[in-house]
């Protein structure tokens, strides 16, 4: 298992070291090839001359790019220089510091991802749970009625793209109700959820952040639906199919325990297994909704740092999205062979 | 994207289950039967099963009409009279706003620009689908060429491609494509170049699904009875992969294939909606709904026009390859 363990962790290292060589590989190189000053695009126009010369000196801009990657990595185990602290006032962290946000790379990141792990979170509560629930449904009565509705919901959903349907929501949630009409229909109007914007969580009054964020909660889970819906019920067909399922019934076990106890705790390891595997096609998702949503989350600052070319921030937040790809990776392979030690000695 | 990882895992099992069939089927009859491969010589089997398929036959059927539709943009062009960039600000509402549909002259309405909506929805999806097609292409010509080559070859060549696919699985596609992309149209300012972009994107990301697909069924195929025989006649590999192995591939290239355009269409849309893909200037399906997100409240059919589009064709695609599929494996 030690073994195993280690193999595991060099690995998602090993990537984790490809993926921000590659980065730096598109933003160094790459932009100079473009003919633009990294130390000017990552600071606002506004900048005075000497926070432009700052940025330079943090970012290493006189040394070849080779160099820039290796100070990245030094500052990630060693923590920032004194020269970096200097440069950016104290703030610099570990992630390197973000002269447009005047932040901490490091910092900006970790508020950032709270903000959409809310967003995550609620998602696939909603997902898994639909996915959960119907799929050992539908497994239990195969083309039964609820199976034939969710196939056809599910299936229908399988060629949106998640902005689609966000806009949708949006739109008919959100827009109609102010209006007071809809397709010739006259009521009075009023106002069900907010259009765009994000209010942060306060435990002592959670429902403005739920308000913000009930819609793009919906649009998540829908776009993730149909995959976990499609194999949670193919997982739980298998599964009911299985010797021990007969064997259960043999011994006079009643159909629901046989299907809660026995069938589905053997159909569930596949989906661990799904969710890991997508997680880079989740962060994804959370780009676009994020964006049609408006919310200030990780997808959101990482789309306008790279639409901004703010190369600090950038490749921060690329390290950090690389990051947690590999690390639930890690997590569900780590949890697989805890579960079945044939995946160990694979 | 991640239809396909099930849409791998479904054609790997399906191909060893019937490997596994084929091989309890000869063994009982004494006789050779092949699995599940759709040699030249079953096309027609194929064929006639498609035929049979009335879900498979519509989605065909849908997707040629779409195709019709883009091909003939400079037809509606003509007939309308408005050229596809063609700015009428006399097209648009006393208020300066974008005409609903079913107006005179413009059946589909126009945009904030006063462009005649159908003239636009066609040129785009011609760009829309050209991008796609060659996505496709090029992912299956780079991931069918290293599959079958990890795969008949094996040793350290099938060792670095299994590790080169896996990093590239574990990266955050679409923050890595925006990177790229942005980066790249800085690098080579021009529409031509957007698109060449995107494409290349798309191929870095995509290949190995065929890849994983075609090396794994290669690795099955280099063990069986008549690939060794075409060894044992002292037939240069070029030859055996070429005319041996390949045909036993190209019916689940194909059906990846069909899913595959259906998805790239989705990823040059997403890209083109977050403002990295083609410039907003230039008609596309995801262009056209990234200008229209600003207006989508006052002026939906802006947006429902190309998201339908983008619906019908990812849909017809996805029912055409499990059709497709289906009549392969003679389910």
């Amino acid at each position: 298992m030690i073994a195993f363990l280690l193999k595991r962790v060099a690995w998602a290292i090993g990537v984790v070291l490809v993926l921000t060589f590659i980065t730096y590989l598109i933003f160094f190189p790459g932009l100079r090839a473009a003919g633009l000053d990294p130390a000017r695009l990552a600071t606002n126009k506004t900048s005075t001359p000497q926070t432009v010369a700052n940025a330079r000196k943090f970012l290493g801009l006189d040394h070849p790019w080779t160099y820039q990657y290796g100070t990245f990595l030094l500052r990630l185990v060693r923590g920032p220089s004194p020269l970096e602290q200097e440069v950016s006032s104290g703030q610099a962290d570990r992630l390197g510091f973000s002269f447009r946000n005047r932040l901490g790379v490091g910092h900006l990141v970790v508020s950032r991802f709270a903000v959409t792990l809310g967003l995550v979170l609620g998602a696939a509560v909603l997902w898994l749970g639909f996915a959960v629930f119907f799929g050992v449904a539908a497994a239990l009565r195969p083309r039964g009625w609820i199976d034939r509705a969710c196939s056809v919901f599910t299936g229908a959903l399988a060629g949106v793209p998640v902005y689609l349907i966000g806009f949708t929501l949006l739109y008919l949630v959100a827009y109609v109700p102010t209006t007071g009409s809809f397709l010739g229909l006259h009521f009075g109007s009023f106002t069900l959820l907010p259009l765009v914007g994000y209010s942060s969580l306060r435990l002592s009054d959670p429902w403005p952040w739920a308000q913000h964020l009930i819609l793009p909660w919906i649009a998540l889970a829908l776009a993730m639906v149909t995959l976990y819906f499609r194999l949670m019920r193919a997982e739980m067909l298998s599964a009911l199919d299985q010797d021990y399922v007969r064997t259960a019934r043999a011994k006079g076990l009643d159909e629901r325990q046989i299907a809660l106890r026995h069938a589905l705790r053997n159909a569930l390891p596949p989906v661990a297994t799904l969710f890991g595997l997508d997680f880079g096609i989740l962060l994804g998702g959370v780009v676009l909704v994020e964006t049609v949503f408006g919310i200030p989350g990780l997808g959101s600052l990482a789309l306008t740092s790279v639409l901004n070319l703010d190369v600090p921030t950038a490749t921060g937040v690329i390290f950090f999205a690389g990051v947690l790809v590999v690390v639930v990776n890690l997590a569900v392979d780590v949890l697989q062979a805890l579960l079945d030690p044939r995946v160990r000695y694979a | 994207m991640s239809s396909l990882r099930r849409k791998e895992r479904e054609v790997a099992a399906g191909d060893a289950d019937a490997d596994v069939l084929g091989a309890m089927a000869g063994a009982l009859t004494g006789g050779e039967v092949s699995g599940a491969d759709a040699t030249t010589a079953s096309w027609r089997d194929v064929r006639t099963r498609f035929a049979r398929d009335r879900v498979g036959v519509g989605a065909l059927v849908l997707l040629g009409a779409i195709v019709r539709f883009c091909l003939a943009a400079p037809l509606f062009a003509a007939l309308t009279g408005h050229a596809v960039n063609l700015q009428d600000y006399n097209a648009l509402s006393a208020d300066g706003r974008p005409l609903g549909p079913f107006s005179s002259g413009y059946l589909l309405g126009t945009d904030s620009n006063g462009r005649d909506l159908l003239v636009r929805l066609a040129y785009g999806g011609r760009v829309s689908l050209a991008i796609a097609t060659t996505a496709t292409l090029a992912t299956l010509f780079v991931g069918v060429t290293l599959g079958m080559l990890a795969g008949y070859a094996r040793g350290w060549l099938d060792t670095i491609v299994s590790r080169v696919i896996e990093v590239t699985m574990a990266f955050p596609f679409l923050l890595f494509a925006i990177a790229l992309s942005i980066v790249g149209q800085h690098v080579f300012p021009s529409t031509f170049a957007s698109a060449a972009i995107i494409v290349v994107i798309i191929t870095t990301f995509s290949w190995f699904y065929p890849a994983r697909i075609v090396r794994a069924q290669v690795l099955s195929l280099r063990e069986r009875e008549f690939i060794q025989a075409a060894r044992m006649l002292g037939l240069p590999s070029r030859t055996i992969v070429a005319q041996h192995v390949l045909p036993h591939v190209l019916p689940n290239v194909l059906v990846l294939g069909s899913y595959l355009v259906g998805i790239n269409i989705g990823v040059e849309a997403a890209l083109s909606f977050l403002g990295v893909g083609l410039p907003t200037g230039t008609p596309s399906w995801g262009t056209m709904i990234q200008s229209a997100s600003s207006v989508y409240l006052t002026s939906p059919w802006l947006m429902i026009a190309p998201g339908a589009m983008l619906v019908a064709t990812t849909l017809a695609t996805n029912v055409l390859g499990s059709s497709l599929n289906d009549a392969i494996e003679r389910r």
